[in-house]
């Protein structure tokens, strides 16, 4: 009896260790939430950081050592970018599957302005296939070089749209001018946001919904076309309203302006710098949206 | 016996804790300098009847070990004005630049108020509460503080000569309340009311004032 008893112990234990012998390794499942990426480069290299979820806790492609280049692609065109750091930022659940989100930041220093509607990251490892990620639209811009101050900001505040998924449907700008000018152009500076024409205030102490009243009352719908912008003369103190249209779904949270301003025969290029017009808490995203890329270790 | 009295003694003490006297608040949050239901007819404990507290900690049920929750208000909307994040002002006669990021500002995503002798751990949901399990003995007032995602919300503020720049904090919110008792061999230990205010949205405005 004991004989048996030891007999199909060791046939089970057998069975076991064949088992974990011939399994074959782990597959490694990437995914991540495709953004609108904007990258504004100042005097020094513009930075930007894309948040790879993955299945496994060490991975050897979060090893720096390992990675030999890394660049953007679109439409076959390659833009080197340098892949600078990589953080473990938090441990979560994917579809019933533990996940880990992975920082990658990279930096880049290009000679021009880039407006990529479909880019993929592509991180070339060493010892295995690279990696080919569909990360979202990707907007660079550079900087304009330090001028003449033509006007201050003096109050800034987005307008969100009434729905239960929040977006920012307009900017409430007030600037002081040092001097009387012109704005001939304002741009928001995500290729994926355009500004439509100005709404001139003479008040801005209105609540959310009088905005939105005052939008609607100038035409605005959120899936119409920017109309052409007409010159806006900047006294000491102007409220603006800055309708914005979407070409893409992308939530987008914090936006920078440039602007094209005339003094008589003077003509400059200002920034307003990048400001975050809101944050969601408890961001909600469709799992059957996202991608999954499975490559073997 | 003398060490048996010594011990309930000192088990007591244990359980006391410390006694300490909470700032002062407007909405019973320091977070907050204003917290409104979007419902009219719900209110926040601050604002709730100390008898009625009282009856609802009373109608809770005995337990042998554990705790018993009643919960007052699950995930109700509700909008709040935060405190200022940050506020400079110049009076000199040059132009002052300083880089902003919220990666350098901690502000809530949620916040929890506890009345009475209770107190909960903040990490859980409310559902961790209702199966006694998110119930702890620790001091009396504890806030969960996260960091938010940072890379796109950095910015350069220029505060002009006798001015002032500051940035405000609105959103909307979830506000869950209940109250709840934590029973030891059917011997009420713990006792109390919490609210909970999970913060949802934040909206964020940049207004100069003079300085």
């Amino acid at each position: 009896m004991r004989k048996w008893l030891v007999a199909i112990v060791f046939a089970v234990m057998c069975s076991v260790m064949v088992f974990i012998a011939t399994r074959g390794p782990e597959k490694m499942r990437i995914t991540l939430v495709k953004d609108a990426y904007v990258v504004i480069r100042n005097e020094e290299e513009g930075r930007f950081q894309v948040h790879l979820f993955i299945n496994q806790r060490h991975p050897s492609i979060i090893n720096l050592d390992y990675i030999i280049q890394s660049y953007l692609e679109n439409n076959g065109n390659l833009i080197p970018i340098m892949l600078e750091s990589i953080q473990c930022v938090q441990k979560c659940s994917i579809l019933n599957a533990t996940y880990y989100d992975f920082s990658y930041q990279f930096m880049i220093d290009f000679p021009q302005e880039l407006a990529l509607d479909n880019a993929w990251l592509v991180i070339v490892p060493s010892y295995q296939e690279e990696l080919r990620l569909e990360i979202g639209s990707f907007s660079y811009y550079i900087a304009p070089t330090q001028s003449v101050d033509f006007f201050r900001v003096t109050h800034l505040k987005g307008v969100m749209n009434s729905e239960e998924n929040k977006r920012l449907v307009a900017v409430l700008l007030e600037i002081n001018g040092f001097f009387p000018f012109d704005i001939l152009s304002i741009e928001a500076l995500n290729h994926q946001v355009t500004v439509g024409n100005p709404i001139i205030l003479t008040t801005s102490d209105q609540s959310n919904d009088e905005f939105l009243d005052l939008l609607v009352q100038h035409g605005y719908y959120p899936e119409g076309e920017a109309s052409q912008m007409t010159v806006v003369d900047v006294l000491e103190d102007t409220m603006l309203l800055l309708p914005l249209y979407y070409t893409h779904d992308y939530l987008i949270s914090t936006l920078a302006f440039r602007l094209i301003c005339r003094d008589g025969g003077y003509q400059t290029t200002s920034l307003i710098d990048s400001f975050c017009f809101f944050t969601h808490h408890l961001q909600q995203v469709n799992v059957h949206d996202l991608v999954f890329y499975e490559y073997s270790v | 016996m003398n060490k048996i009295l010594m011990c309930s003694l000192l088990f007591m003490i244990f359980l006391m804790g410390d006694i300490q006297i909470d700032n002062y608040s407007m909405t019973g949050h320091d977070e907050f300098s204003k917290l409104e239901f979007v419902d009219q007819h719900c209110q926040l404990m601050k604002d709730m009847d100390d008898l009625y507290v009282r009856m609802r900690i009373r109608a809770l049920p005995v337990k042998f070990i554990g705790t018993s929750t009643s919960i007052e208000y699950q995930y109700k909307d509700a909008t709040y004005i935060g405190n200022v994040i940050f506020s400079r002002s110049n009076k000199s006669r040059d132009v002052f630049i300083f880089d902003y990021s919220l990666q350098t500002v901690e502000f809530m995503s949620r916040c929890i108020t506890i009345e009475g002798s209770l107190n909960m751990k903040a990490a859980g949901k409310i559902k961790k509460v209702e199966a006694s399990g998110g119930i702890t003995i620790e001091g009396s007032y504890e806030v969960e503080r996260s960091e938010q995602q940072t890379e796109k919300s950095s910015m350069t503020i220029k505060v002009y000569p006798q001015k002032k720049m500051t940035l405000h904090v609105t959103g909307d919110a979830k506000i869950s309340s209940g109250f709840t008792k934590k029973w030891f061999f059917w011997i009420c230990i713990q006792k109390g009311a919490w609210e909970i205010v999970d913060v949802v949205t934040s909206y964020f405005e940049l207004v100069e004032d003079d300085a």
